[in-house]
């Protein structure tokens, strides 16, 4: 019980922030919230271990955006998702602003994306952020550039107001 | 846009995800960790006991060949000759087994493991590894063999070695689920805890 207790404060601390960060990641409300439940469900599966990491809240980010990524997982929960909830249902309620970023992040790689959410939402410099999507710090920063030239594009697309400045705070 | 303006626009866009986003409650998440940890421990059953009816098996293979060897070994029959380090023919044939992984090693594009049977002591929701007696023997990676980890996605072979020669002490007694095929070789490395 003692575990149960433990693992629902976890959970109710930071499903919510992580399922934000995911959403940022995917660009996709209902794929945000299958991989974060599924990867808090893996988290108690084998929660004697996960607690005991350095950070379980990283570590079940670091899982929920493996099955976010994951192409099979993709294929269904693009099936799911059109059940759901359409790309305009996905994005109503949001602002003008919320709704040019959602569109731009869409447009990106999914590896871009991981390390702009990680380095400017999570607030994770560039050697964490290596750390944890496993990739060289350079690829990181070459990855980050990337991303916020192409959101740059696209977000100016959509409302004609994104500078392209990035800034890499190691 | 500057940094802190991208920041902000995305916290935002996140802080709206996560207020009004849906997720279930922390008591159904963990059913669902149940069902796959009770999903996980049939399948462990069933291997375990496919193993066992192998090793049954391999022991009824072995008596008869003991029985034929003492009336002298059939004609244009190798003389048998196990040992340790021979990656050919390891006696884990079509079987599943809890093993400490000493090292790994990649000759020529082969990849090779050291290997030794251990058993897994079950505590709770966790496990223990305990070492067995015996010789390491050293056992080739198949050439479709997979490595996967503890979130389910797939390594390779070559980072599995890697990681194999980064681990920490505590790391280096931990035994690892690997399943032989027909031939002898590592179809498939399983890690229990996260590398």
């Amino acid at each position: 019980m003692r575990d149960a207790a433990e693992f629902d404060a976890f959970y109710a601390g930071s499903s919510r922030r992580v399922l934000g960060q995911l959403y940022a990641m995917t660009g996709n409300r209902a794929e945000a919230e299958d991989a974060v439940a599924e990867a808090f469900a893996r988290a108690w599966q084998r929660w004697s271990q996960v607690r005991d990491c350095d950070s379980p809240e990283a570590w079940v980010r670091r899982v929920a955006s493996r099955i976010a990524v994951s192409s099979w997982r993709k294929a269904v929960n693009r099936i799911r998702a059109h059940r759901r909830d359409t790309l305009e249902q996905d994005v109503a309620g949001l602002s003008p602003d919320h709704v040019a970023l959602v569109h731009a992040l869409r447009q990106i790689p999914a590896d871009q994306r991981r390390v702009i959410v990680l380095h400017h939402l999570v607030g994770l410099n560039v050697a964490e952020t290596a750390a944890e999507v496993g990739a060289p710090t350079g690829t990181v920063k070459a990855r980050l550039v990337r991303g916020r030239k192409a959101m740059a594009q696209y977000m100016s697309d959509c409302s004609g107001n994104f500078p392209e400045g990035v800034n890499h705070n190691v | 846009m500057s940094d802190r303006d991208f920041t902000n626009r995305l916290s935002g866009l996140a802080e709206n995800a996560a207020r009004t986003g849906t997720l279930g409650p922390a008591a159904d998440i963990r059913r669902r960790g149940d069902q796959r940890r009770r999903r996980q421990r049939t399948l462990t059953g069933v291997l375990s006991a496919v193993v066992l009816i192998g090793a049954l098996g391999a022991g009824v293979a072995f008596g008869q060949h003991h029985s034929t060897s003492k009336l002298g070994p059939p004609a244009g029959s190798a003389a048998s000759s196990p040992s340790v380090g021979t990656p050919s023919k390891p006696p884990w044939t079509g079987t599943k087994k809890f093993m400490q992984v000493q090292s790994g090693q990649i000759n020529g594009g082969v990849v090779t493991l050291t290997v030794r049977p251990a058993k897994k002591v079950i505590l709770g929701e966790s496990f223990e590894t305990q070492p067995l007696a015996g010789p390491y023997t050293e056992v080739a990676l198949g050439a479709q063999a997979r490595i996967l980890l503890l979130d389910g996605e797939s390594g390779t072979a070559e980072s599995f070695v890697g990681a194999l020669g980064t681990r920490t002490a505590q790391q280096l007694g931990e035994g690892f689920d690997i399943t032989f095929d027909t031939e002898g070789k590592v179809a498939l490395v399983e890690w229990l805890y996260t590398p």
